[in-house]
C-alpha cells in the first residue's frame, strides 16, 4: 500500500479531523428556535460535504501499486528562509501595532523587511529609509486626514 | 426616457466636471489599492457630500464608484492581487500576460473592456431601467439560492486543480461564512465563547490575505535575482490595435455585459459576482478553453466588461425602486437620504434632475476613466519597475492598514494574516483559493435564501417546483458540473497511456 | 505644607477645567449599523445641526456587525470621558445581548437621553385583501399556516409579531419568512413573497406613496404625524405598541457634569426648527426625553422582550 500523493493524503486527513472537530462544536450552538431548519443545519451539511470530499481524497491516494512519483520540488533553503522571515516580520508587525501605534510599528516593519529582501548597499539603504518614512507618513495622512479613518 | 435638461446641464458645468474628474481619479486609486473597495470609498464619501448640493454629491459618488470598480484592474494585472473583488477574474489572465512582458497590452484590453462594459451599462440604464427593475423584484429566495448554487458551480468548474479540491474549497468557504452571528437567527455560531469572531470573517481581509500574501510569498522565490516584475512598453498605437482587435471578441463582450447588467440589477449582487460568472461563461463558450488562465485576452475582456456593466446594472434598481443593486449602491442610498430625498419608485417622477445627473455623470465618468487610464498605463508600468524589496513590504503595510480600516478592528488584520498563511498552504497543496473566497462571500446569502425558500414552501422544498427560473439555474448548475466532470475524465484518458 | 496646597489647587483647577471645557475635542458617535440606515440618517442630521450648540463637532462612525453589538462594545469599553456615544434603540440593544449570550446588557451603558422617534407600520401589498389589522388576524385564524409574515428573527419585527400574538391570546400560525432588514422585507413584499410585515415607516414610505404597499396599522402608541389616517393597533383593539425611540448612550462612569452638558445640548438641538424640519423630511419625529424617562422606557421594553423570549423559547 502506498500513498500516491503525500500532500493530498495529509490534506485529506487534516480536513477530516477539522470537520469532525467543528461538527462536535456545532452542538454547542443554542438552537432554541428551530426555525426553518435551525442554525445548525447549514454548517453541518457543509462539514459533511467537506468530510466526504476529504475521504475521497484519501481513498484516491491510497493505491496498491507505486504510481509514478511526481517530481518533488527542490526545497530551496534560501527561499524558505526568506519566506519565514517575512512571515515572522509581518506577524511581529501586526502584534506590535496596537502597542506602539501605527506610525512606529510601520516604520519598524518597513525598514527591516526592505533590508531583508533587497540588496544591502549603502545607496539602497538610504533609499529604503527615505521611502519607509515617506510611505508611513504619507499613508497616515491619506487614511486619517483625507479619509477620516481611525488608525491605531 | 427623457433626460431632464436641468440635470444634464448641471453635470456639464465646469465645476461638476472637475469634481467628477477628481472622483474618477480617486476612485481608480482606491480601486487599485488592495483592501479598499468601492463600497468603502462611497461610504466614506457620503458624509462628505452632506455639505454639497445633492446633485453634485451624486455625481461625485457615481464617478468614484465607477473609478473604483475599474481601478481593480491595475493591481490585478501588475500584482496578481485583485484591488477589489470585482477584479478577481481579471487576475487569471491579465497577470500571466503581464509576466510575459505584455503588461501594457493586458491593461489596454482591460481598460477598453471596462469602457465598453460601462457604455453598455449606460444604455441599459437609460432604456430598460423601469421594466427590468420591476422584473428583478420577482427574484425571491428560490431564485437567489439557485443563482448562488449556479455561481458556485461556475467557479468550481473553472478553478484550477481537481474538481474535488474545488468542491472542498467551496464548502470550506461556505462553512467559514457561518462563523459568527447567524444573520437569520441572530445566534452565535462557532465563536468558541470569544467576542472577536462574533462578526464572522469579513470578505476583504480573507480575499486580500489569500491572494496578496500567497502571491508575495510565491514571488519571493525569484528574489535574489533582481528581476523586474514586468517589462514591456506601451504606445498609443498598441492601444488602438487592441481596440481594433476587439471586433473578434464582440460576442464575448456583449454576453459579458449582459451578465454584468443582469447580476447588477439583482438586489444584493453586483460586480463582485458578475466578473466571475462572465469569465466562466467566456471560458465555456471559447474554442480553446485551456488557454484561459494562461493569458487569453478574452478572459480579461469578459471580467472587466462584466464588472463595469454591473455598475450600470446596480444603478437601475436604485433609481427606479430605491432598492440597492449591490453593496456600493446601498451606500449611495445614504447619500440620498442625507439630502432629504427618499429613494423609491417615485424618485424619477419627483426628482427627474437626479436621474439625469446619475445617468450623465455615469457617461462622463466612463469617458474620464478611459482617458485617465489610457494616459497612465505607461506610468503605471514604469512604477512597477520598483524593486520587489520595496514594493512588497509597502503592499503588506497597505493591506494591513486597509484591513484595519474596514472596521477599526485588529481582528480583521489577524484574519488577513491567518488567511494569508492558509492561502499559501492551499496553493502549496493544490487547492484552489477562489471557491473558498466565493463560498465566504455567498455563504450568507446561500443560507438565508435557502432557509427562506424552505420556510415559504411550508417547511419543505416543494416551493421550488413552481419557480421555473430557479429550476433553470439549478439545472444549468448541475449540467456544468456534469460537463466539467466529463471533460476531466476525457483529459485523464488522454494522459494515461 | 505649601506643596500640598499648591498641588491640591492645581488638581482642582485641572479637574474643574476638564469638566468646564468639555467638549474639548470632537465627540465620536458610534452607529452600530451601516451608513444610510434609519439610525444613521437621524444621527447624521442631529450631529450636523448640533454644531450650533456644542463647540466641538460630533463625528459619526459606523461600526457594524454582530447585531449592533460591535458598536455597543466599542462604547462599553471606551474611556468614560464622554467622548464616545452610542446611538441605539431598545428593540435592538435590549435584546441582542441576551440572544447572543453576551457578557453585558443595555444597562451596562450609561443612558444620556432619548432623541428621536420613528414610527413602525404594519404593511400589506397593494392588492392584498386585508383592509385593516383585524382582517389580517381573522385570515390567520381562519387558515392557519398560510399567511406569510416576514420578520427578522429575534429582531423588532419578530417581537412585534410575538407581542401581537400574546395580546390576542391566540397562537398566530403563520409562515414566518426570515428577512433581515427593513429594506429586505419591503423588497420581499414587493416581489410577492410575503403577505404582511412590520417595518419602520421611513423605509416603507416611498412605496406607500407610490401605491405599491398599503399600511394597515401603526404599531406606535399614537398616530403618526406622517400618516394621520392610519389607525394604531391599539385603536383597532390590539394592545401592542412599539415606539421606535433612538437614545444616546455613553460609557458607564462618565461624570455627571459631562452627561448633563450633552443632554442639554441634545435638548436644545431637538427644539431647533431646522433640526425638526430636516428630521421630519425623513419621517423622524424629534422626541427628547431625559435620563429618567429613558431608563424607564428601556427597562419596560427589556422586561417585555425578556418575557417574550422566555415564553417562546427563543433561546435555550
Amino acid at each position: 500500500m502506498a500513498i500516491r500523493n503525500k500532500k493530498d493524503f495529509f490534506a485529506g486527513i487534516l480536513l477530516l479531523v477539522f470537520s469532525g472537530v467543528m461538527y462536535r462544536s456545532s452542538y454547542s450552538i443554542s438552537s432554541g428556535l428551530d426555525f426553518a431548519l435551525g442554525p445548525t443545519f447549514f454548517p453541518r451539511i457543509l462539514l459533511i460535504c467537506v468530510a466526504l470530499g476529504a475521504m475521497f481524497l484519501i481513498l484516491v491516494n491510497i493505491g496498491f501499486q507505486q504510481a509514478a512519483r511526481p517530481a518533488a520540488e527542490p526545497l530551496d533553503k534560501k527561499t524558505f528562509f526568506y519566506r519565514f522571515c517575512l512571515v515572522a516580520l509581518t506577524l511581529a508587525y501586526i502584534m506590535v501595532i496596537p502597542v506602539l501605534g501605527y506610525a512606529t510599528a510601520t516604520l519598524l516593519f518597513l525598514m527591516p523587511s526592505m533590508l531583508l529582501m533587497g540588496e544591502r548597499t549603502l545607496k539602497n539603504c538610504t533609499q529604503y529609509a527615505i521611502i519607509a518614512v515617506a510611505i508611513t507618513f504619507g499613508l497616515q495622512y491619506i487614511f486619517s486626514d483625507l479619509l477620516n479613518l481611525f488608525l491605531p | 426616457m427623457f433626460l431632464d435638461l436641468d440635470g444634464t446641464l448641471f453635470v456639464l458645468h465646469p465645476l461638476t466636471m472637475l469634481i467628477m474628474l477628481a472622483g474618477v481619479f480617486g476612485g481608480l486609486i482606491i480601486g487599485a489599492i488592495p483592501g479598499l473597495t468601492s463600497a468603502m470609498a462611497v461610504a466614506l464619501l457620503v458624509p462628505v457630500t452632506y455639505g454639497m448640493d445633492a446633485k453634485l454629491g451624486l455625481a461625485l459618488l457615481v464617478s468614484v464608484y465607477l473609478g473604483a470598480i475599474s481601478g481593480g484592474l491595475v493591481s490585478a494585472t501588475l500584482l496578481n492581487i485583485p484591488g477589489t473583488p470585482s477584479a478577481v477574474a481579471t487576475t487569471f489572465d491579465a497577470y500571466p500576460m503581464a509576466k510575459r512582458g505584455e503588461a501594457g497590452k493586458a491593461l489596454a484590453y482591460g481598460v477598453f473592456a471596462s469602457f465598453c462594459g460601462s457604455i453598455l451599462g449606460f444604455f441599459a440604464l437609460i432604456s430598460l431601467a423601469p421594466a427590468l427593475g420591476r422584473f428583478a423584484l420577482r427574484f425571491g429566495p428560490y431564485e437567489y439560492f439557485a443563482l448562488v448554487v449556479f455561481t458556485l458551480t461556475c467557479i468550481i468548474s473553472i478553478a484550477r486543480g481537481a474538481l474535488v479540491k474545488g468542491f472542498i474549497s467551496a464548502c470550506l468557504g461556505l462553512f467559514l461564512s457561518t462563523v459568527g452571528l447567524s444573520s437569520t437567527d441572530g445566534l452565535p455560531r462557532f465563536t468558541f465563547g470569544t467576542n472577536w469572531l462574533q462578526s464572522g470573517f469579513s470578505v476583504m481581509p480573507v480575499l486580500i490575505g489569500m491572494f496578496a500574501v500567497s502571491q508575495i510569498l510565491d514571488d519571493l522565490q525569484s528574489l535574489k535575482k533582481p528581476v523586474k516584475i514586468l517589462s514591456g512598453t506601451f504606445t498609443l498605437g498598441e492601444f488602438l490595435r487592441v481596440a481594433i482587435n476587439f471586433k473578434n471578441s464582440l460576442w464575448n463582450m456583449v454576453r459579458s455585459a449582459l451578465i454584468g447588467i443582469g447580476i447588477g440589477i439583482l438586489p444584493g449582487t453586483g460586480s463582485g459576482l458578475s466578473n466571475i460568472v462572465a469569465y466562466s461563461q467566456a471560458k465555456y463558450a471559447s474554442k480553446n478553453p485551456e488557454s484561459f488562465g494562461t493569458g487569453n485576452p478574452n478572459g480579461i475582456i469578459a471580467s472587466e466588461t462584466a464588472n463595469n456593466a454591473s455598475v450600470g446594472g446596480a444603478l437601475i434598481p436604485l433609481m427606479t425602486l430605491g432598492i440597492p443593486g449591490d453593496a456600493t449602491t446601498m451606500m449611495m442610498i445614504g447619500a440620498f437620504m442625507i439630502h432629504g430625498i427618499q429613494p423609491g419608485p417615485l424618485l424619477i417622477r419627483d426628482h427627474p434632475d437626479l436621474m439625469a445627473v446619475v445617468v450623465v455623470s455615469y457617461l462622463v465618468s466612463t469617458m474620464y476613466m478611459l482617458l485617465i487610464q489610457m494616459g497612465f498605463i505607461r506610468v503605471l508600468i514604469k512604477a512597477l519597475a520598483v524593486p520587489q524589496a520595496i514594493l512588497y513590504p509597502v503592499i503588506i503595510v497597505l493591506c494591513v492598514m486597509g484591513c484595519y480600516a474596514l472596521n477599526s478592528n485588529m481582528v480583521d488584520v489577524w484574519v488577513f494574516f491567518g488567511m494569508g498563511l492558509l492561502g499559501f498552504f492551499m496553493k502549496w497543496t493544490g487547492f484552489p483559493l477562489l471557491p473558498l473566497v466565493l463560498g465566504l462571500i455567498l455563504g450568507g446569502m446561500a443560507e438565508s435564501e435557502f432557509r427562506g425558500s424552505y420556510a415559504l414552501g411550508g417547511d419543505s422544498l416543494a416551493g421550488y417546483l413552481d419557480r421555473p427560473i430557479a429550476l433553470i439555474f439549478l439545472a444549468v448548475a448541475v449540467l456544468s458540473v456534469a460537463t466539467a466532470l466529463y471533460s476531466a475524465r476525457q483529459a485523464k484518458k488522454k494522459t494515461v497511456p | 505644607m505649601r506643596k500640598i496646597i499648591v498641588a491640591a489647587l492645581a488638581f482642582l483647577v485641572m479637574a474643574s477645567s476638564a469638566f468646564a471645557a468639555y467638549p474639548e475635542k470632537s465627540i465620536q458617535v458610534v452607529i452600530p449599523w451601516g451608513p444610510g440606515g434609519s439610525s444613521d440618517i437621524s444621527a447624521r442630521i442631529v450631529a450636523d445641526k448640533m454644531k450650533k450648540y456644542l463647540p466641538q463637532p460630533l463625528v459619526i462612525t459606523n461600526l457594524t456587525g454582530a447585531l449592533g453589538l460591535n458598536g455597543a462594545r466599542q462604547v462599553l469599553n471606551a474611556r468614560p470621558d464622554g467622548y464616545t456615544l452610542l446611538w441605539e434603540h431598545p428593540g435592538n440593544l435590549a435584546v441582542a445581548p441576551i440572544v447572543t449570550k453576551s457578557d453585558f446588557r443595555w444597562n451596562d451603558l450609561e443612558p444620556v437621553c432619548t432623541v428621536v422617534r420613528s414610527d413602525m407600520v404594519m404593511i400589506v401589498p397593494k392588492d392584498s385583501p386585508f383592509k385593516n389589522a383585524g382582517d389580517v388576524f381573522e385570515a390567520i385564524k381562519k387558515a392557519p399556516g398560510t399567511v406569510r409574515w416576514s420578520i427578522a428573527l429575534n429582531g423588532v419585527s419578530h417581537f412585534a409579531y410575538l407581542a401581537m400574538a400574546e395580546s390576542l391570546g391566540v397562537d398566530l400560525k403563520v409562515i414566518l419568512v426570515p428577512s433581515p432588514g427593513d429594506k429586505a422585507r419591503v423588497v420581499s413584499m414587493l416581489g410577492g413573497n410575503c403577505d404582511v410585515t412590520c417595518v419602520s415607516y421611513a423605509a416603507a414610505e416611498p412605496y406607500i406613496k407610490s401605491g405599491d404597499i398599503r399600511p394597515v396599522a401603526m404599531v406606535n402608541s399614537q398616530r403618526s404625524q406622517f400618516a394621520k389616517d392610519v389607525p394604531t393597533l391599539i385603536e383597532q383593539g390590539v394592545n401592542v405598541t412599539y415606539d421606535y425611540l433612538c437614545a444616546v448612550f455613553t460609557t458607564k462612569g462618565t461624570p455627571d457634569e459631562v452627561r448633563e452638558i450633552l443632554a442639554e445640548a441634545f435638548q436644545k438641538v431637538m427644539k431647533d426648527p431646522e433640526t425638526i424640519k430636516a428630521l421630519e423630511a425623513q419621517s423622524f419625529t424629534p422626541d427628547f426625553k431625559d435620563r429618567e424617562s429613558t431608563v424607564k422606557i428601556w427597562t419596560e421594553a427589556a422586561t417585555l422582550y425578556e418575557s417574550l423570549i422566555k415564553k417562546y423559547n427563543l433561546i435555550k
